[in-house]
């Protein structure tokens, strides 16, 4: 029977996936002052230079740009954790992925499916020892939830790899608007089609929250974020430009 | 491929258009300092290990030479 403790699951299993929206910036401290005030808590970090942080679902990771191979300040991807990688992908292979392999990094061990068609998601397993990283226990606040906004249809094959990762979808959107899959170590992936600023395959980051949202714009207001707004369109959403100059969405959490 | 401390990019300034993986067995213990060495050094896996076996390429041809 799952227990839980300040929010989070006590008897996680090994194959268990956390969403872990990966943020690419030259403004960590920034964006992790930006994530705290929304409620997530810092857990894993070394230095600036690479920080896990912990919503009450999910994760959300930032990754200084001049060490990265990303593009430019505010790329955003699509990044999962699991305990182990070797069970899950004997999950995969039992789910019919056979085009599937595992590596080691410095910091762990990475798993990389992909489908018949070419699409890919990458599993990051951490090493328990997480040696030169500093840890703390990570006290989310206020209900935030971790919701990677990636942009392809609905029906597209990453909802079959989704699947294969154990994720549910959500009672809520459809196959034209979105669909919203929950992960079994929480956190969110939301499929949306493309739009003319989000092009196919791209991600961003979105949120969910408990929090009432005129409570949550009151104190990124007061915080000095002066572009906070509330509207009550798809059953209320606030949006704030965070330290990256990326729009964010905060949703409530589904009832 | 993800590097120190997480994920960066293998292709800068490789003369390959791609890198290939290549399976080999260690002593856990040789892993385990090596992955440590790479974090302390802020460098990919992947390129510390290929810094250290093309020195040992060129210092052993050079030996042999």
């Amino acid at each position: 029977m799952m227990t839980e403790t300040d929010g989070r699951r006590t008897d996680a299993r090994k194959t268990d996936v956390a969403v872990m929206p990966l943020r690419f910036t030259d403004h960590v401290p920034q964006m992790q002052e930006f994530l705290s005030l929304l409620g997530f808590s810092t857990n894993v970090s070394r230095g600036y230079g690479w920080i896990t942080m912990r919503g009450e679902e999910g994760m959300v990771a930032l990754h200084e740009l001049a060490t990265s191979g990303a593009s430019h300040s505010g790329e955003t991807s699509l990044a999962f954790e699991v305990a182990d990688v070797d069970a899950l992908s004997a999950q995969f292979a039992a789910a019919g992925f056979a085009d599937k392999e595992i590596y080691d990094e410095a910091y762990g061990r990475v798993l990389n499916v992909r489908d018949p068609e070419g699409v890919q998601l990458s599993f990051d397993q951490p090493s328990p020892d997480r040696y030169g990283y500093d840890l703390n226990e990570p006290r989310p606040e206020h209900g935030i939830v971790s919701m990677a906004l990636r942009f392809d249809p609905p029906t597209s094959p990453i909802s079959r790899l989704l699947a294969g990762a154990g994720f549910v979808p959500l009672e809520e959107g459809d196959d034209d608007s979105w669909r919203v899959w929950r992960a079994s170590g929480g956190g969110l992936v939301a499929l949306h089609p493309p739009a003319q600023d989000a092009p196919a395959g791209s991600t961003r980051l979105g949120l969910r929250t408990q929090e009432p949202l005129a409570d949550l714009a009151a104190r990124l207001t007061a915080a000095g974020h002066p572009d906070v707004s509330v509207s009550d369109e798809f059953g209320g959403q606030l949006t704030v430009t965070d330290p990256d100059g990326q729009k964010v969405t905060v949703l409530p959490v589904a009832s | 491929v993800a590097a120190e401390p997480k994920k960066q990019s293998n292709t800068g300034g490789d003369p390959w258009p791609a890198k290939l993986q290549m399976n080999v067995y260690l002593p856990p213990a040789l892993v385990r300092q090596v992955k440590h060495r790479a974090i302390d050094d802020g460098m990919s896996l992947s390129a510390l290990v290929e810094q250290a076996l093309t020195e040992y390429l060129r210092s052993h041809r050079e030996a042999a030479g």
